[in-house]
């Protein structure tokens, strides 16, 4: 599984990253205008994220922002069926009801996870979210 | 998470979900003709985000349903083609199921006690993805059994597949455990599977295997929870439990299969009823149908399941406290209530009326006066909602920040009670997140820092909300380092802001230097605070919302900004005045009070500035008709009346010369094309029908020390 993080603190970052890399091969973005880069980056190569973990508040464009370039994206891409979509994740400490359900009304988010937040917590994502079993 | 916090968020899921599905329901008919794209995306999005939100708060009833539906929709997605009625139908009652489900989970938290009829839903879901997948493999190789199985023999046929493949994953799991004898995760995984399997017909309706199967469940969890080990006798028990159930379904399926006729008759009328929706016929068979099966034959138990599911997804009662209203409706209403108080002060003072004596009348239009303003209150509070939403957004985000930055802060909250238009809210928002990241980034000091200067290491930031007469205070106190008006001042003169020197500023008026662009004082800019952009922004959103800010710091003890925002004031009480021939309206909340002096009380300083002492204090006289360009009745002082008003700490007395009344004031904003006028926030009907302009007592102070500084510069 091809895993993409977007984090800017260091400490989540690494944490992330280590839980992360269990399910498969990781990169992280400090930077939120990088990440779709990068995020747009996989889909040329033909190599897409399968998961896409995104903090909110992040220097560049934010995760919501970047979420929602990644959904206009897929949906330009006519090519891509629900199943080819990259799920994704967002991580974040914002817990206002804004954010959360711009998140999936708008952004069409797959799971939204509050900081702080437990391995335990990841990982029932994702299974929860179908993506390990 | 708070508990609180998360049932806010639960209700809003619920208010937002149940208008999602209500404002889609119409794009299920439209897809009855025609392939329409959009719509099957906006209805696949619905499902996708419910399914989103549904796992976000563990409700998993909703979340399986709508899983199963996105993916019937996105075969036909994939696949674009009319629906066929029968899926139609079934969408309808997808709907009218999660809001059935929506609505009591905004009572009970949880959506566990739905979990049968959702079982029964899923498997019509799955049937039908497979019949359409069926259709679409021409070769009529299909993978599944069931899509090929007539249409009587459906329902059944893939409750009964779904089943037994949910049996076979359960066998394959346990084996796993078993054999590796593993504990804790795959073990609550397995937990989950039986409990799931339990809600499947036919296994729903058997109580004896039921029963066998709580047993099974009970010595798992105690298995998954580590409070038994994972031995070789408790495998055995577990595995004889699951033969029995292995049993139980083979004979169910070779019982299907040898009497289809015996069956026919009843799976055609589920059928029907799929076909024809009907809420009514649904809902008079619930009080029949949802009784427990007691019947022993397997297959004529299948049926009263179904049929319970269906009809408990016959039109649920919505209950619902809000609702939504676009705006434009809403300012409507504004302006007609304002309208309708005009013309009942006109009605009332009309110049037909007076000098007769109409005790009746005057009743009547008493009680109108009252309902008016009732009306006008509750009109008034519709926009209106409390802080506490915005302020506990706050309160994240402090945390989030104080951690990122390894500082130790606590925020106490208070006010967040107070109530402020919707649309003002917005507005603070922003500039409320950049001074408390300032407060926080600037302000509070790092932990060993504070303990030098003699502080605790935790700081503390305080954010609330009060009225001050008509107007809110929003403030940001935090007891941190405080601003430094040297480097303020070095850094503006840097930049050209404020000329060299800078040494007759005031304190306040350096302070308000940081709302200037490109001014950030911070040592190293972070990505939290000290690129210098946004504290003008902080400004121009106050600012369009016609509210100022206050800068309070001292130097080490902290700083403390005030947000001031003046109440939505489009109706209002306003004391009707007049100068000479023209009459004013002063907002009553402006006025501390209204007197007539003694001409020993008035006296003129050396500057000429007329002052006149009120009980032992004095302030300056400001002659409203030298502001306004009018003429007054008479020249002195004492023949007319004075108007105390106050705007922060200043006060003046304003010299009119007539009190005439008290009035609703509808405040109509004056045409732009007249500017900017300096004292008037805008003009109003006048109880005689004529227009008269409001004064602002802010904006009047303002203007009246401009004036006598030119006087002064005059005079020099």
């Amino acid at each position: 599984m091809k895993i993409l993080v977007l984090e800017d603190e260091r400490i989540s970052r690494e944490v992330i990253k280590q839980i992360m890399l269990e399910y498969g091969d990781v990169e992280t973005s400090v930077d939120g205008t990088e990440a779709l880069e990068l995020y747009k980056k996989s889909v040329a190569e033909g190599a897409k994220y399968d998961l896409v973990c995104l903090d909110i508040m992040v220097p560049g464009i934010d995760g919501q922002q970047v979420l929602r370039e990644i959904r206009d994206f897929e949906e330009r891409d006519k090519s891509a069926g629900l199943k080819q979509r990259s799920k994704v994740v967002m991580i974040s400490a914002l817990s206002d009801r804004d954010n959360l359900f711009s998140a999936f009304t708008e952004g069409q988010a797959e799971a939204y996870i509050f900081k702080p937040f437990t391995k335990k917590k990841i990982k029932d994502t994702l299974s929860n979210i179908g993506l390990i079993g | 998470m708070v508990n609180d916090e998360l049932r806010e968020l639960l209700d809003g899921f619920v208010s937002e979900s149940l208008d999602s599905l209500d404002d889609n329901e119409i794009k299920i008919a439209n897809l009855e003709n025609s392939d329409n794209e959009d719509d099957l995306k906006s209805l696949f999005r619905v499902f996708h985000t419910l399914k989103g939100l549904s796992g976000f708060f563990e409700l998993k009833v909703i979340n399986k349903v709508t899983h199963n539906a996105e993916s019937l929709l996105d075969q036909f997605r994939e696949n674009p083609r009319p629906l066929p009625q029968e899926t139609i139908d079934l969408l309808y009652k997808v709907f009218d199921f999660l809001q059935t489900v929506i609505v009591s989970v905004s009572q009970d938290f949880t959506d566990e006690a739905y979990q049968r009829q959702a079982a029964g839903l899923i498997d019509l879901i799955i049937q039908k993805e497979n019949e359409f997948l069926s259709e679409l493999d021409s070769t009529g190789n299909s993978d599944f059994d069931t899509a090929t199985a007539s249409n009587e023999n459906a329902t059944q046929a893939a409750d009964l597949t779904s089943t037994i493949e949910a049996f076979n994953n359960i066998s394959n799991s346990f084996e796993a455990i078993s054999s590796q004898k593993l504990s804790g995760k795959p073990v609550h995984e397995l937990v989950l599977m039986i409990e799931d399997i339990k809600s499947r017909p036919p296994v729903s309706t058997n109580s004896e295997i039921i029963e066998i199967l709580e047993s099974t469940l009970m010595i798992l969890t105690a298995m998954a929870d580590g409070d038994v080990e994972p031995e070789e006798d408790i495998f055995i028990i577990v595995a004889s439990d699951l033969a029995i159930l292995k049993d139980f379904l083979n004979n169910s399926d070779s019982n299907s299969d040898e009497n289809p006729e015996e069956n026919s008759e009843i799976p055609d009328a589920e059928q029907v009823e799929i076909a024809a929706s009907e809420p009514m016929a649904e809902a008079a068979a619930e009080p029949v149908e949802q009784k427990p099966a007691a019947t022993p034959t397997l297959a004529s138990q299948k049926l009263p399941d179904t049929k319970a599911a269906a009809a408990a997804i016959s039109k649920p009662q919505i209950v619902r406290k809000d609702i939504r209203v676009s705006t434009d409706k809403l300012d409507s209403l504004f302006n007609i209530v304002g309208e309708m108080i005009t013309i009942e002060t006109m009605l009332i003072n009309s110049k037909d009326l007076q000098g007769l004596s109409l005790p009746n009348f005057n009743i009547t239009a008493n009680m109108l006066n009252k309902l008016t303003r009732e009306l006008q209150e509750i009109t008034m509070s519709i926009r209106m909602i409390p802080l506490e939403a915005l302020f506990n957004k706050m309160n994240r985000l402090i945390r989030d920040i104080s951690r990122k930055m390894n500082k130790h802060v606590d925020l106490e909250i208070f006010g967040q009670e107070t109530e402020m238009d919707k649309n003002v809210i917005e507005e603070i928002s922003d500039p409320l997140v950049h001074m408390l990241r300032n407060a926080l980034d600037h302000g509070i000091e790092d932990p060993a820092e504070r303990i030098k200067s003699g502080k605790p290491e935790t700081g503390k930031v305080k954010l609330g909300a009060a009225y001050q007469g008509n107007e809110i205070h929003i403030v940001v106190e935090d007891d941190g380092a405080g601003l430094n008006r040297e480097k303020l001042l070095n850094k503006a003169i840097d930049r050209g802001m404020v000329k060299a020197g800078g040494a007759d500023m005031s304190d306040e008026d350096v302070w308000q230097l940081i709302f200037e662009p490109g001014l950030s004082t911070a040592k190293e800019v972070t990505d939290i605070s000290g690129r210098g952009v946004g504290m003008d922004v902080v400004r121009k959103n106050i600012d369009k919302i016609r509210g100022s800010i206050d800068i309070q710091s001292k130097s080490g003890k902290g700083t403390k900004i005030t947000f001031r925002i003046p109440l939505t004031l489009a109706i209002m009480d306003a004391m009707i005045l007049r100068v000479g021939n023209e009459k004013y309206a002063m907002p009553i909340l402006s006025v501390m009070e209204s007197f007539q002096a003694n001409d020993s009380d008035i006296s003129i300083t050396m500057d000429g500035v007329e002052i006149v002492k009120v009980r032992g204090e004095l302030f300056p006289v400001v002659r409203l008709a030298e502001l306004m360009n009018s003429q007054s009745d008479f020249h002195e002082i004492f023949r007319g009346i004075l108007l105390k008003i106050k705007s922060g700490d200043k006060s003046i007395c304003l010299l009119v010369d007539e009190i005439l009344d008290q009035a609703q004031a509808v405040v109509k904003p004056l045409s732009k094309y007249i500017g900017d006028v300096g004292g008037v926030t805008g003009c109003m009907v006048m109880p005689d029908g004529k227009i008269g302009l409001i004064l602002d007592a802010d904006s009047l102070i303002e203007k009246s020390t401009i004036m006598s500084e030119k006087i002064l510069e005059l005079a020099n």
